[in-house]
C-alpha cells in the first residue's frame, strides 16, 4: 500500500493506469533536514509526499531562505517542471522523516497522455498555489508579523500536524518560520514567546506544541482586528 | 601642453567630448614613454634549441614531435574539459541523488554547494555573497592604486612602461588624476575610455606590447558600461552583460598572451634564466611526459608548455567553460608570481588577480555554448543518446583542435631566433 490511488491527482484514474503508475513510480524515503531537490536544479520529475512534511523555499543570492509553502501527506511538488522544462524554481527540504514517490516527466507525460484528466489535477494544484501567493502577497503588504506568523502556524498545524495527547505537534521552528513571513528569527521568537504566554501554543526545540488548535485559529480572528 | 589644456576645454563640454578628447592624446602625443622594459628582468643567458619552434617538413604539420607531443597533450585536456562540461549536470546529479541525499543535513548543503561553484552555477551564500561584493570594490578600484605605484614609480601605467623624463610630470600628473577619479568612482565611462586610449598608444611601441597589455582592458569594459553618475551610486555588483564582457576580455587576454609567449620564446626563457625557480613545473612534465631536470628540451618545452596552458585557460574562460575553476587556478599562479617567484616589481597584477576574484564569486556566469548545452539538452530530455555523444564528441574535438594546431603550424613558418 503506497497511498497512490488517495493523492488527489490520480483519484481518478482507472485502476489500470493506477498499476501502471505504481510499476514507474520509485518511492523514496528521506531523512529530516535532507534536500529532494535544489533551486535551478533540472526539472525531471514530479513528487508525491506519502508521509512526513516538506517546505519549500527559494535562497537568495546572499543566502536569505523564504519559505513558500509547506506540504504533508497526499499533495504534490515539483510540478511546474513537468510543464515548461524550466529548472526549479525553489527547493524542498524535509521538516521531518519523509516518504515520497517520484514519476519521472517522460512517464507522467505519458500518464496524461492517456489520462487527461491527470493534467486537471496537476492544473488545481497549480491555482490552489497561485491563490495561496496572492494572499501571501497580499499579508506581505497589508498584514503584521504577528497576524502572517499566526496565519502560517494555522496552516501547518491543519496541514501536517501530528495529533499527540499534549496537542497537535508542529514541526516548526522561529528560524522556519521567520523564513516564511519575511521577518527577522529575533521578531518570530518574540510572537511565539507572546503566542505562549497566552497558552495558545507551547514552544519546544524545533517543534511547536498547539493544545487547541481552534483556539488558534479564534486568535487570528483577534488579531485580524 | 597644448592638448591637455584642449582636454580641459573639451571636458566643460562634456564627458562625450572629454573621451574623445582623451584618445586623441593618447593616439598622437609623442614621447610619452621611451622604452617598454620590465621589471623582471628577461635577458636570455644561453640560447635556446630553436629547432624544437621551426620547421619539420617530414613530420605531421611540419612540427618537432616533442612540440607535437605538447599539442596534442593540450588538445586532449581542452578537449576533456569541454566533454566534462556538458556532463557536468549529470556527473553533478549522479554525486548529489546518491550521495549526498543519503547524508542531508550540512554537508549536503556544502557538497551542493561546491558542486554549484565548481560548474559555474550560482552559490548561494551570505559569505560567498559578501565575498563578491569585495571583489567588485578591489576591481574597480585597483586600478588606481596601480596608477599611482607606476606615478610614483615613473611609469606609464604599469611599471613595464617607463616614462620619458621630458613629458613625464604631466603623464604623472595625468595618472594621478585618472587615479582619483577611479578611486572616487567619478565619470567612470570616461575612465574606460582612457585607459582604452591608453592601451591604443601602446600600439606605437609594437602589436606585442599591446596584446601583453590586453588584461588591462578587462576593467575599461565594466567603466564603459557604467553610469555616469557612478560617484553616487555604491556599486558593489556588476550585471550579466558586464560580466560576461568581463569574461570575454579577460579570457582573450590570456589566449593572446599564451600565443604570444610561444611566438616570443626568447622573452619568456629569459625570464626563466633569471629566474630558474619556475622552470620546476610539474606542468612541464605533465604535458611533455618527460621530468622537467634532465629533458633536453626543458626550457623550450617550459615556455611552449606555459603558453599553451594561457591558451587553454584563457579560451576557456573566454567561452565560459569552468570559468571558476581556471581563474581560481589563474588567481593562484599569479598571486605565487607576485608573492614567491618575482617579488613585489609585480605588485601591478593585483589588478587581474581582483578580475579573476569577480568571476570566482561572482553569481552572474554564462557560457557561449548555451545553445549547444541546449541541443544537448534536449537530446538528453528525449533519451538520445547517441545524438548527446555527437554533440559533446564533435564540439570537444572540434573546438581543441581548431584552438591549438591552425596557429601552432602558422607560427612555426616564422624563424622568432633573432627577436
Amino acid at each position: 500500500m503506497d497511498g497512490l490511488e488517495k493523492v488527489s491527482i490520480f483519484a481518478k484514474l482507472s485502476k489500470q493506469h493506477v498499476e501502471n503508475l505504481r510499476k514507474l513510480a520509485k518511492k523514496e524515503k528521506f531523512n529530516k533536514d535532507t534536500t529532494i531537490f535544489f533551486q535551478d536544479d533540472r526539472s525531471d520529475a514530479l513528487y508525491v509526499v506519502i508521509s512526513g512534511a516538506v517546505k519549500v523555499f527559494q535562497t537568495a543570492d546572499d543566502g536569505k531562505e523564504r519559505i513558500l509553502n509547506t506540504l504533508g501527506a497526499g499533495e504534490i511538488f515539483g510540478e511546474l517542471g513537468l510543464l515548461d522544462s524550466s529548472p526549479r524554481s525553489a527547493s524542498v527540504a524535509t521538516l521531518e522523516t519523509t516518504e515520497v514517490l517520484t514519476i519521472t516527466n517522460e512517464d507522467l507525460r505519458a500518464l496524461v497522455k492517456a489520462s487527461p484528466e491527470v493534467l486537471w489535477r496537476v492544473v488545481e494544484a497549480l491555482c490552489e498555489r497561485v491563490r495561496q501567493l496572492s494572499t501571501e502577497t497580499l499579508d506581505l503588504s497589508f498584514r503584521d508579523v504577528p497576524y502572517r506568523i499566526l496565519r502560517v502556524l494555522i496552516t501547518a498545524t491543519s496541514k501536517h500536524g501530528q495529533v499527540t495527547d499534549a496537542g497537535t505537534l508542529v514541526s516548526i521552528d522561529a528560524k522556519t518560520l521567520a523564513g516564511a513571513v519575511n521577518c527577522g528569527v529575533d521578531q518570530a521568537m518574540r510572537v511565539l514567546k507572546r503566542l505562549g504566554e497566552r497558552g495558545l501554543i507551547r514552544v519546544e526545540e524545533r517543534h511547536v506544541v498547539v493544545p487547541d488548535a481552534p483556539a488558534l485559529t479564534r486568535a487570528l480572528e483577534y488579531e485580524e482586528s | 601642453m597644448k592638448t591637455l589644456r584642449d582636454l580641459q576645454a573639451l571636458q566643460a563640454r562634456g564627458p562625450r567630448y572629454s573621451a574623445r578628447a582623451t584618445f586623441l592624446l593618447f593616439l598622437f602625443a609623442s614621447s610619452v614613454v621611451y622604452a617598454h622594459e620590465r621589471f623582471v628582468k628577461h635577458n636570455l643567458r644561453y640560447p635556446l634549441h630553436y629547432e624544437l619552434f621551426g620547421r619539420w617538413p617530414d613530420k605531421p604539420l611540419g612540427l618537432h614531435p616533442d612540440m607535437m607531443m605538447i599539442a596534442i597533450r593540450v588538445a586532449g585536456i581542452l578537449g576533456a574539459f569541454f566533454a566534462i562540461w556538458f556532463l557536468r549536470r549529470s556527473l553533478t546529479e549522479i554525486v548529489e541523488r546518491s550521495l549526498l541525499r543519503r547524508v542531508g543535513g550540512s554537508i549536503q548543503h556544502w557538497g551542493h554547494k561546491l558542486a554549484c561553484f565548481l560548474t559555474d552555477r550560482p552559490v548561494r551564500g551570505k559569505m560567498f555573497h559578501g565575498l563578491g561584493e569585495w571583489a567588485v570594490i578591489l576591481f574597480l578600484r585597483s586600478p588606481g592604486l596601480v596608477l599611482m605605484y607606476s606615478a610614483t614609480n615613473d611609469s606609464l601605467v604599469m611599471p613595464s612602461y617607463p616614462l620619458d623624463p621630458a613629458s613625464a610630470s604631466i603623464f604623472k600628473f595625468a595618472q594621478v588624476g585618472l587615479a582619483i577619479l577611479i578611486l572616487t568612482q567619478t565619470w567612470l565611462p570616461l575612465c574606460g575610455a582612457m585607459i582604452v586610449g591608453t592601451w591604443l598608444y601602446l600600439f606605437r611601441w609594437g602589436w606585442m606590447v599591446a596584446v601583453d597589455a590586453v588584461p588591462v582592458l578587462t576593467v575599461a569594459v565594466v567603466y564603459c558600461t557604467s553610469p555616469w553618475q557612478s560617484h553616487k551610486l555604491a556599486i558593489t555588483k556588476i550585471n550579466a552583460s558586464q560580466m560576461r564582457l568581463l569574461r570575454l576580455v579577460l579570457g582573450f587576454g590570456f589566449l593572446a598572451l599564451g600565443w604570444l609567449k610561444v611566438y616570443n620564446h626568447n622573452l619568456v626563457a629569459g625570464v626563466a634564466d633569471n629566474a630558474p625557480s619556475v622552470l620546476n613545473d610539474p606542468m612541464v612534465a605533465m604535458l611533455t611526459g618527460n621530468p622537467p631536470v634532465t629533458y633536453f628540451y626543458r626550457r623550450e618545452a617550459w615556455v611552449v608548455a606555459f603558453g599553451l596552458a594561457e591558451v587553454m585557460s584563457g579560451f576557456l574562460v573566454m567561452i565560459g567553460v569552468f570559468s571558476r575553476v581556471w581563474t581560481t587556478i589563474m588567481a593562484f599562479m599569479f598571486t605565487k608570481l607576485m608573492l614567491v617567484d618575482f617579488g613585489w616589481d609585480e605588485i601591478p597584477h593585483i589588478y587581474p588577480i581582483s578580475a579573476m576574484l569577480v568571476v570566482i564569486f561572482s553569481n552572474q556566469l554564462t557560457s557561449e555554448v548555451d545553445p549547444i548545452e541546449r541541443m544537448d539538452e534536449e537530446a538528453w530530455r528525449a533519451g538520445k543518446n547517441a545524438k548527446r555523444v555527437a554533440i559533446i564528441g564533435v564540439t570537444a574535438v572540434v573546438s581543441a583542435i581548431l584552438i591549438v594546431f591552425p596557429l601552432l603550424y602558422i607560427i612555426s613558418f616564422f624563424d622568432r631566433s633573432a627577436m
